[in-house]
C-alpha cells in the first residue's frame, strides 16, 4: 500500500504531446480508475507510472521514494496487461512464479504465494496448464495471479476486461472490485468504458488529448460534470447538448422560438445547455417533439425525437408507448437538472 | 476418386523427380569399378569397395570432422549473433535501423567470387590460411544475412507486451533474452539454424580457396579432389560414395527436427 504522486508529469514523443502538465495525488489503498476515449494518453500515463516509458518533465512518487528514474522492477508495482501477456511457454505455475524467481525468492515463499494466489484466483486446477490451453477468462485470473504474488504497493491494470465477452466483464469487474477490498492495495486502472470505471472507481480520472479534464467520486462527475466534454462522455445515452439562439435573463431561446427556464447562475455566459435523457419529463405543458424513434431496453425506454429542425434528443422514460412513433409529446426541462456550459466548454460558474 | 488418382501420380512424379537423383547416385555408390558405366537402376552385385576406398584413399574421416565443426561453429555463431542482432533490429529503435538491415542483407547478394580476394586478404591477415577458422569465419558471410533477417522477423512478431511482462518482473536483458526470446523463437532458430548448418556443410569455393593440406579440408573439397587411377579417369563410384555419406547426416537432421521445422515455418504459434 502507497500513495502515488504524479508531480506535473507531461510526455511527449518527438514533437507530440502526450501528457501535458499532468499533476496528481493518488492516496494509498484508493481505487483510481483513468478514462477516456482511445488515443487520450492513459496508457502512456500508466506506463510512465509503471517505468516502461520515461517521464519528458516532472517526477513520479511513490510513497515519500522518487521513482522517476527507478527500473520498473524496483518501483513496488505489478501491472495486468491487456492482452494478459502471459509467458507461452511456461505453464501457469511458471507465469506466476517468474517475477518471485527472479527475485530469488526461497523457494517456500514462492511455494506459498503461488498456492495463496491460485486460491484467491481459483485457477488451483489450472497450475500445470500453457496459457495456449485457457479460455480468455482464465488467462485474464492467471495474469492477475501473476501480478499479486509480487505483493505490490500498486497495481496497474491497462484495460484488462477489454478482451473478454461482456457477461464475464461485468462478472469479473466485481471480483476485482472484491480484490481490491481485500487487498487493500492502490490500483490504478484504465479503460475507455465509462460504465467500467464509474462501477469501479473511488475516483476517476477523465483524460482528453492528454489533458484532465475532471476528477472526481463518479456521482460527482455524472451529476456536475465539469466540461461539456465529460457530461457527453459519462452515460448511456449520453447527455442531449441544446445551442439556444439567444439568452434573454434567465430564458433561453432555442432557434424553434421555443423557450426553456435557466437555473439561476451567471446566464450571459451559456452557450451550450445539457440535459440528460432521465431527466427530462413528459406531458404536462413543455416544448412540442416529434417521436421518430422508440427503443425497448427492458427496464426502460427510450424514445429519439425531434426538436425544431435542428436538434434530435433522447429521453428515457418507462412510460413511453413502443408504437409512438410519428406522434408529437410534450418535453419539460427542469431548471435545476440543467448543466450549463460557456464558449469554452466549461460548466458555467454557480450552475 | 479420378482427382485422387489424379493427384497421387502427380506426387509420384515429383518424388520421382526430386529423388532420382539421389538414388541413382546411391545405386552407383554400390557399383563395383567399370561396371558403372553400364546404366542400371539396381546394382547387380552390390559391393562396399567404393566406401572403403574412399575412406582409406584419403583421410575421410578427417574432412567430416572437420565439415562437422566448421558447420556446427557455424550455427552457433550465426544464431548468436543473430539473436542479439534481431533483438536490437526488432526491438531498439534507433537512427539508421532500416539502413544497417538492408545492408545486412545487401550483403548476401555479391556472389561469392566477388568477395573472394576480398576475404583472402583478410583471412591472411588475421593468420588463418589453411586452418577451420578461416572457413567458419568466411562461411558466416553466407549465413548471418538470412539469420539475421529472418529472426528480426521472428522478433517482431512476438507481442511487445510479452517483454514488458518481463521487465516488470525484474528480467534484466540477459534473461530476457536466455528466458524469454530463446525458447520462444526455439522453432525458427531450428530452421535457420538448420538451412546455416547445410550452407555450411555444402559450402565448396571458400573451402577449396582457403585451405590447402588434406587434412584441413572439408567434405566437398575432399570430393572434388577425389582422384582415380589416372589423369583421365573420375572415379565415379568413389565419388557417389563419399557423396551418400555425406548426405544420409543431413536428412537424418532434417528428419530429427522435422516437426520443429514446421513450427518455426508457421510461425505465429507464439500467441497462446
Ligand atoms: N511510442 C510512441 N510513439 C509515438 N506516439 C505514441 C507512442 N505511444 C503512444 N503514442 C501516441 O500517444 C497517444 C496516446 O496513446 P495511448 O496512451 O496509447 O492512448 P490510450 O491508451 O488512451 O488509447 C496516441 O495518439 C498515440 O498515437
Ligand atoms: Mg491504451
Amino acid at each position: 500500500m502507497a500513495s502515488v504522486h504524479l508531480d506535473n508529469v507531461a510526455k511527449h514523443f518527438g514533437t507530440t504531446e502526450v501528457i501535458r502538465q499532468l499533476d496528481l495525488r493518488i492516496d494509498s489503498g484508493e481505487f483510481i480508475v483513468f478514462v477516456g476515449a482511445s488515443g487520450s494518453g492513459k496508457s502512456t500515463l500508466l506506463r510512465m507510472i509503471a517505468g516502461l516509458e520515461t517521464v519528458s518533465s516532472g517526477r513520479i512518487l511513490i510513497g515519500d521514494r522518487d521513482v522517476t528514474d527507478c527500473p520498473p522492477a524496483e518501483r513496488g508495482i505489478s501491472m495486468v496487461f491487456q492482452s494478459y501477456a502471459l509467458y507461452p511457454h511456461m505453464d501457469v505455475r511458471g507465469n506466476i512464479s517468474f517475477g518471485l524467481k527472479l527475485a530469488r525468492s526461497s523457494h517456500d515463499t514462492i511455494a506459498t504465494r503461488v498456492a495463496r494466489a491460485a486460491r484467491m484466483l481459483q485457477i488451483e486446477e489450472l497450475l500445470d496448464r500453457k496459457p495456449a490451453q485457457l479460455s480468455g477468462g482464465q488467462r485474464q485470473r492467471v495474469a492477475i495471479a501473476r501480478a499479486i504474488v509480487r505483493e505490490p504497493s500498486v497495481f496497474l491494470f491497462d484495460e484488462p476486461l477489454s478482451n473478454l465477452d461482456a457477461a464475464l466483464r461485468a462478472h469479473t469487474r466485481v471480483e476485482i472490485a472484491e480484490l481490491h477490498r481485500s487487498l487493500g492495495a492502490t490500483m490504478i486502472y484504465v479503460t475507455h468504458d465509462q460504465i467500467e470505471a464509474m462501477s469501479l472507481a473511488d475516483r476517476m480520472v477523465v483524460l482528453k488529448d492528454g489533458r484532465v479534464e475532471q476528477i472526481g467520486r463518479p456521482e460527482e462527475l455524472y451529476r456536475r460534470p465539469a466540461t461539456r466534454y465529460v457530461g457527453g462522455f459519462l452515460g448511456t445515452p449520453a447527455m442531449n447538448f441544446l445551442v439556444p439562439r439567444r439568452i434573454e435573463g434567465r430564458v433561453a431561446v432555442l432557434e424553434s422560438g421555443d423557450e426553456i427556464a435557466l437555473p439561476d447562475c451567471d446566464t450571459a455566459q451559456v452557450k451550450t445547455i445539457g440535459v440528460r435523457p432521465e431527466d427530462i419529463q413528459i406531458g404536462g405543458g413543455g416544448i412540442a417533439v416529434s417521436i421518430f424513434h422508440v427503443e425497448e431496453l427492458g427496464e426502460t425506454r427510450i424514445a429519439h425525437v425531434r426538436l425544431g429542425n435542428t436538434h434530435e434528443l433522447a429521453v428515457r422514460s418507462r412510460s413511453i408507448d413502443t408504437d409512438a412513433t410519428q406522434t408529437w409529446i410534450k418535453l419539460h426541462f427542469p431548471a435545476d437538472r440543467l448543466h450549463l456550459f460557456d464558449r469554452d466548454d466549461r460548466r458555467v460558474a454557480g450552475n | 476418386m479420378t482427382t485422387r488418382a489424379g493427384l497421387l501420380i502427380l506426387w509420384l512424379l515429383l518424388a520421382l523427380f526430386l529423388l532420382f537423383p539421389f538414388y541413382y547416385a546411391l545405386v552407383s555408390s554400390f557399383t563395383p569399378g567399370s561396371d558403372i558405366f553400364n546404366a542400371r537402376y539396381w546394382p547387380a552385385s552390390p559391393t562396399l569397395a567404393n566406401y572403403q576406398a574412399v575412406m582409406t584413399g584419403q583421410p575421410f574421416g578427417r574432412n567430416i570432422l572437420n565439415s562437422v565443426l566448421v558447420a556446427s561453429l557455424v550455427v552457433v555463431l550465426s544464431l548468436g549473433l543473430g539473436v542479439l542482432a534481431a533483438y536490437a533490429l526488432g526491438r531498439v529503435r534507433f537512427a539508421g535501423r532500416r539502413l544497417l538491415l538492408y545492408t545486412i542483407l545487401g550483403v548476401s547478394m555479391f556472389p561469392q567470387v566477388a568477395v573472394l580476394a576480398g576475404l583472402f586478404e583478410i583471412v591472411r591477415l588475421f593468420g588463418l590460411y589453411d586452418s577451420l577458422l578461416a572457413l567458419v569465419f568466411s562461411n558466416m558471410i553466407l549465413t548471418l544475412p538470412f539469420t539475421v533477417w529472418v529472426l528480426t522477423a521472428f522478433m517482431r512478431e512476438l507481442p511487445v507486451e510479452i517483454e514488458e511482462a518481463a521487465i516488470m518482473d525484474g528480467a534484466t536483458p540477459w534473461v530476457l533474452v536466455t528466458r524469454i526470446f530463446l525458447p520462444l523463437m526455439g522453432p525458427a532458430m531450428v530452421a535457420t539454424g538448420l538451412l546455416a548448418f547445410i550452407a555450411a556443410w555444402n559450402e565448396f569455393l571458400f573451402a577449396l580457396s582457403f585451405t590447402l593440406s588434406n587434412t584441413q579440408r572439408t567434405v566437398p573439397v575432399a570430393i572434388a579432389l577425389i582422384t582415380g587411377a589416372s589423369q583421365y579417369e573420375l572415379p565415379w563410384g568413389n565419388i557417389m560414395a563419399a557423396s551418400a555419406i555425406v548426405t544420409v547426416p543431413l536428412i537424418g537432421l532434417v528428419l530429427v527436427f522435422q516437426r520443429r521445422l514446421v513450427a518455426g515455418l508457421t510461425a505465429g504459434a507464439v500467441k497462446g
